[in-house]
């Protein structure tokens, strides 16, 4: 409902679920979010095998490994 | 040959680099192509582009929308979303491991893309809007992207409304307090 002047209600007042739903968002995804937004990923292709490398940087650390990229038929 | 990946704000001087871009979904790959990927009545699209600007290594599309709660005849809805309309990764860099999780899981370039589009989620709703999920509608072949991002399947009693595009898709959801 929305009114106009003043009398505005907002139409997402939540309604109480009758049963559970996940409503927050576990620790460990929020970790696996945090840890894979700190990553910055550039990609080397080494041009006489074809072979790919990723530099992973974190960027809270500064730290940068580079390891041979492996590939996987999973998206 | 090195790839620096960044994001940019998809506009209409980067859609030339889209003629070659193939997921492997035809529909995605039109999306991209096609001035609906400019029209901010549906949503916004960003795009991974390499530093040299040749390519386009992935995008996302994100939308608003809301989940209902069925109950009986009527609807009620519980809360406010983030959606994700499209979401798709250039079929060249499809199942690159690059590196792994804390948890020893791999990380594939598609989760770092994924936690891109997180990333805006949460600048979303850090300054501007109070939402309480973010929902999808997963294909087939994107549904573990989704699963191991910690999505879960909606509920049969929970909805929100499919586009026209995502009919046979698999509606999913995370909630984004903490």
């Amino acid at each position: 409902m929305v009114g106009t002047g003043a009398y505005a209600m907002p139409t997402n007042m939540p309604f109480v679920a009758k049963r559970p739903l996940k409503r927050k968002m576990s620790e460990s995804a929020r970790q696996h979010f945090d840890y894979l937004m700190s990553m910055d990923v550039d990609l080397f292709s080494d041009e006489s095998t074809g072979e790919l490398y990723a530099k992973v940087t974190d960027t809270k650390t500064g730290k940068s490994e580079i390891r041979k990229c492996v590939y996987t038929d999973e998206d | 040959m090195k790839i620096s990946v960044k994001t940019e704000k998809y506009d209409k001087t980067l859609m030339f680099l889209s003629k070659d871009f193939s997921s492997g979904n035809g529909f995605l790959d039109q999306f991209i192509k096609s001035e609906d990927a400019l029209n901010e009545s549906l949503g916004k699209t960003f795009v991974w582009i390499d530093d040299k600007r040749t390519h386009i290594i992935g995008y996302y599309n994100i939308g608003v929308g809301y989940i209902d709660m069925i109950s009986g005849n009527e609807k009620y809805k519980i809360g406010g979303s983030i959606h994700l309309n499209f979401f798709a990764l250039n079929e060249r860099y499809r199942g690159i491991i690059v590196g792994e999780t804390q948890d020893g899981n791999s990380i594939k370039i598609s989760d770092r893309l994924f936690a891109d589009f997180m990333s805006k989620v949460y600048e979303i709703r850090d300054r501007y809007l109070g939402f309480a999920f973010v929902t999808l509608a997963a294909t087939e072949e994107g549904y573990s992207l989704y699963k191991r991002n910690f999505f879960d399947d909606l509920d049969e009693d929970l909805h929100f409304s499919f586009k026209d595009d995502e009919k046979g898709c698999k509606p999913m959801y995370l909630a984004v307090d903490s």
